[in-house]
């Protein structure tokens, strides 16, 4: 395999990975920029989207695509009545940050362990949805990989169009950035913090969804919400370009440390990488000044 | 300012966070809290002795039977529940225990011994720390005051403390580092040490082409004794190493892996030691990357569970062990039978537990009742000088493993049958006698 063609499979095989992290991190960014709400147990939700595909897919014998929706719209139902149940009476509060870790933990132990309950340590497989591997000049990249690229690439590029081109949308930009005024102005702003939750722990579950027929659904799904949290603070919190750069820089940080340096190596060169970043660019690499502070 | 604010925040929720990921792995202790009903409702009574232990009896030691009041022999267990072969293992064990106390328990010596089975988590594995199983064995030791250990890979972390107290120990993961000449009281119960040699030994007869394996292994105790075993064993029989990756065992994109093991185009591929998922998508993404090898040595794996994982054909001409212990299979010894038996009454359905950590209770319950004694010395003594039993591997005797400096027997030598997976089944193609067996382990290991 000559240089160029490995560097291009490297390529390929740290796309995937990273593109599902980015889907992740947009979410939170959504929610944390909006809401103001550090949703912690995104990992949770990950592994959740996956558990639930594979008993839609496998047990109940349904169409892939259906266990991918069911899903998406099952994390999303749960995010939201994690906000209206929980995470709404606090958001106000003296001390808002410690509560809001206390309640994020709550949920991490609730669904880490009921999932444990109810799933057990077995993990499980799903089948191909697309048999086919391409060869493309030497580059070899499976059709269900490159359906993880394309639904991501289209949920992030639906995300934008929601958020610049609908009246949620202006909304939620408006909440974000001072929650008061946008409230003096019309906006219901409880609605907007809702549906922001429920948008981000949606596409949470979308994640772990679409990557069950590559990795497989597993109860250790869940330590990938620490990975989330460092990618968001690589990219800048509260930053898309931040979270699709972080998440990228993950991806191909990982694919090109398993191959050149060992598997290991390639986890503590990210975090090293998101350190000395951050040591220069202390709110990451993309963030904006001011941005996000809506309910200071 | 404010966006600072905000960060610093998200920096403490990263710190929250990895204090809370390290408390759940590292910290706790014998963590199993919660006492587990014995498979058997309608004979199972269990008591918890400890706060953190989970016991398994089945009747209390006041019961009679045919041969007179029965004592009770309490055996502690150690494994990591949270990884799926071990949670087989427990499932197994909350089945037979029952099981055996239902039916009058074991006879030493002409006397019935009921069996109280306190077990414990190590979370060996899933917290990363031996610190846990350390904890657990003492309190096997001083308060549950035990003489008879069954484990299922925590031994390294450990064994210098049973040693030292006198506990015999019946271990079944494939450590390198609990065979020495200086421990006295453990012995090995499965076929991971020197099953091997065996498979290895008929690869290189049947495929004398396969010369580079490439081999992938998670970053583990196991994983690294699996790595060492194949470069041995490919010293031995001729073979090169031409890739050793190893890798984190949270891995789950295993692509880049498979892109750099077959930059080194091998003919062979090894992995062992990351579980059915692990093994089973690593596998996948090899083939997915384009490798066209002959041979997949995984010779530990539960082949039906891996079928759970991945399409069979990502597993065509993978090399292994056969679990000879299936259902209506006509080799089945009358332990296999029973064992097939006491697990499809207890869950409805034999559905392919894993079953390398069961061989331990096999192994000591053939060595209590063989050496008729509940003395964990005499009982060691007279496994040191090389008895046999059957357990759900099959049939197997305890050898010595000179290769160590160790010269009483203490490892288990299982008349093993090699198979290959073709079409998603595994295929049968040879089954080795004890005596061939050792010649294979001979010339794997130098044995003279």
């Amino acid at each position: 395999m000559s240089i160029g063609t490995t560097v291009g499979q490297l390529i390929m095989d740290g796309l995937a990975i990273g593109l599902v992290y980015v889907l992740m991190s947009s979410g939170f960014n959504l929610v944390v920029s909006v809401s103001n709400i550090i949703f912690i147990a995104f990992g949770e939700f990950y592994m959740l989207g996956g558990f639930i595909t594979w008993y839609v897919v496998v047990p109940a014998h349904l169409p892939y695509g259906v266990g991918v929706v069911v899903a998406a719209i099952v994390t999303g139902i749960l995010g939201f009545l994690s906000y209206i149940l929980l995470f709404k009476k606090i958001q106000y509060v003296t001390n808002h940050f410690l509560v809001n870790m206390v309640i994020g933990v709550g949920i991490m132990l609730v669904i880490g362990q009921g999932a444990l309950l109810l799933f057990g340590t077995d993990s499980r497989g799903l089948p191909a949805v697309f048999e086919r591997v391409l060869n493309v000049g030497g580059i070899r990249v499976s059709v269900d990989r490159l359906m993880v690229i394309g639904i991501a690439l289209v949920m992030l590029g639906a995300l934008h169009l929601l958020l610049q081109k609908t009246r949620i949308g202006r909304g939620m930009r408006a909440v974000s950035i001072r929650a008061d005024v946008a409230t003096l102005q019309g906006v219901n702003a409880r609605q907007i913090f809702t549906v922001s939750v429920a948008i981000g722990c949606a596409l949470a579950g979308l994640a772990g969804a679409i990557t069950a027929p590559l990795f497989g659904v597993d109860f250790s799904m869940r330590s990938t919400g620490f990975l989330v949290l460092l990618v968001v603070m690589l990219g800048g919190v509260g930053s898309m370009p931040g979270a699709i750069l972080g998440g990228i820089v993950f991806g191909l940080t990982l694919s090109f440390g398993q191959y050149y340096i060992g598997g290991g190596i390639a986890q503590i060169i990210f975090f090293l990488v998101v350190m000395v970043i951050l040591i220069f660019r202390p709110n990451g690499l993309l963030s904006k000044s001011g941005q996000g502070a809506g309910h200071e | 300012m404010k966006l600072r604010r905000k960060h610093s925040k998200l920096a403490l929720a990263v710190m929250v966070m990895a204090a809370i990921l390290a408390m759940m792995l590292i910290a706790g202790c014998g963590s199993e809290t919660t006492s587990t009903t014995a498979a058997s409702e309608t004979t199972a009574q269990p008591t918890t002795t400890a706060p953190s232990a989970t016991t398994v009896s089945s009747q209390p030691s006041t019961d009679t039977t045919a041969g007179g009041e029965a004592k009770t022999l309490k055996v502690g267990m150690l494994c990591d529940f949270g990884l799926g072969p071990h949670a087989d293992w427990k499932k197994v064990m909350e089945a037979i225990i029952p099981s055996v106390n239902a039916s009058g328990g074991i006879n030493v010596g002409g006397q019935q011994y009921l069996i109280d089975l306190i077990m414990y988590d190590t979370k060996i594995v899933t917290g990363g720390s031996p610190e846990t199983a350390q904890s657990a064995v003492q309190k096997l030791i001083d308060q549950d005051k035990v003489d008879f250990i069954l484990d299922a890979d925590s031994v390294d972390a450990w064994i210098p403390i049973t040693e030292a107290a006198g506990k015999l120990v019946v271990f079944a993961g494939g450590s390198p580092g609990a065979i020495k000449p200086e421990y006295k009281m453990v012995f090995q119960a499965s076929y991971l040490q020197l099953m091997p040699a065996q498979v290895w030994g008929w690869m290189t007869e049947k495929y004398p082409d396969v010369k580079a394996i490439a081999g992938a292994h998670p970053d583990s105790l196991q994983g690294q004794s699996e790595a060492a075993r194949i470069a041995d064993l490919c010293k031995v029989f001729g073979q090169q190493v031409v890739e050793e990756v190893s890798f984190p065992a949270n891995t789950q994109d295993f692509s880049a892996i498979a892109t750099k093991l077959i930059s080194k185009n091998p003919d062979g591929f090894s992995t062992a030691g990351g579980g059915p998922v692990v093994d089973a998508f690593l596998q996948k993404a090899l083939r997915e990357a384009g490798w066209q090898g002959k041979i997949i040595y995984n010779v530990m794996q539960n082949v039906q569970k891996m079928k759970k994982q991945i399409d069979p054909k990502y597993m065509e001409n993978m090399l292994t062990a056969v679990d000879t212990c299936i259902p209506g299979s006509p080799t089945l010894t009358p332990t296999q039978k029973e064992y097939i038996d006491i697990y499809t009454k207890a869950y409805g359905e034999y559905d392919y537990p894993a079953n390398l950590d069961g061989c331990t209770w096999y192994l000591l319950r053939a060595a209590l009742e063989q050496s008729g004694s509940i003395d964990p010395k005499v009982v060691a003594e007279y496994m040191s000088k090389g008895m046999e039993f059957d357990g759900p591997n099959g049939h197997a005797k305890l050898v010595p493993r000179p290769d160590k400096g160790v010269t009483r027997a203490v490892d288990s030598l299982y008349q093993g049958t090699v198979g290959l997976v073709r079409n998603g089944e595994v295929a049968e193609q040879t089954t080795y006698t004890l005596d061939e067996a050792i010649a294979l382990n001979a010339k794997a290991f130098g044995w003279k």
